[in-house]
């Protein structure tokens, strides 16, 4: 592994959307670009568990170099990317040439793709980038469910994030009236 | 949801349908304080409160970034990852 990880959203997300890849952002990049001032240096990302899909999700993963990260191991591991690969878990922690990015099929609190997308937008983030961000609400949802100690530290200023968002919705409504 | 119920269960324990806890879930609508005590209930679970000092000192900069588009925050977050790669390439210029 390289000592320091890129960290290159833009470069991930045009690989995933050149390759027609369905899935939602979710995580810490999801909160960022709904308002969280929280900065995250990896990307998390729900893809649509169908077999048409897990093929291109895997075409994507070797167009960036994907490598497996496992605990406790320095060095990320090689391992067969093909679509049978995500039929055996349901999270996988990748490091790639543009950074990390971790592929949850099943965030904590939810039930994938189809539920995430029921509230996700369509965000044009460049000229290249056009994805699909999971609601704030949804974010807070899976991270109250995981509740682990990193994502309970940034749950009370995510959910000052929604309360603000949701008040700045009413005001602007109100503006328009 | 920590209880592990689906939206079907918790609906039924509840006496209300899975659209009413879908719409609670999407943050569509909201229930009253009362009511959540009966969802949390209905997962066998306990809701408890305490009292703290309101803190609106993140308002300021959450504000900021509410004013943005996904979009400008997207070019925000991309300006701040090219700062840090040139803090760690010039920390790196230093220690060689």
């Amino acid at each position: 592994m390289p000592e320091v990880v890129p960290y290159r959203p833009d470069d991930i997300l045009e690989v995933l959307e050149r390759h027609r890849v369905l899935y939602v952002v979710i995580g810490g990049l999801a909160a960022e670009l709904r308002g969280s001032p929280y900065v995250t240096r990896d990307i998390d990302v729900t893809p649509a568990r169908t077999r048409e899909n897990f093929v291109r999700l895997a075409a994507a993963l070797k167009e960036l170099d994907a490598k497996l990260r496992v605990p406790d191991m320095d060095e990320p591991l090689e391992v067969p990317l093909d679509e049978r690969s995500f039929e055996q878990g349901t999270t996988w922690t990748y490091v790639t040439k543009h950074g990390y990015l971790d592929v949850v099929l099943l965030p904590d609190g939810t039930r994938g793709y189809e539920d995430l997308r029921r509230a996700a937008t369509r965000e044009q983030l460049t000229d290249t980038v056009t994805i699909s961000v999971a609601s704030l609400a949804d974010v807070i949802r899976s991270k109250e469910a995981a509740g682990r100690e990193k994502d309970r530290a940034v749950l009370p200023i995510l959910r000052q994030v929604l309360e603000r968002s949701r008040k700045k919705e009413r005001d602007d409504r109100g503006m328009e009236l | 949801m920590r209880a592990g119920l689906t939206q079907i269960e918790l609906g039924a324990r509840l006496g209300k349908a899975q659209s009413v806890i879908a719409r609670w879930e999407r943050g569509e609508a909201v229930p009253s304080l009362e009511t959540v005590r009966e969802v949390v209930r209905a997962c066998d679970l306990d809701l408890t409160f305490f009292m703290s000092r309101f803190d609106d000192s993140n308002f300021t900069v959450i504000d900021e970034h509410l004013r943005m588009t996904p979009a400008q925050r997207f070019a925000d977050l991309m300006a701040r990852v090219r700062f840090h790669d040139r803090l760690e390439q010039r920390k790196a210029t230093h220690r060689a």
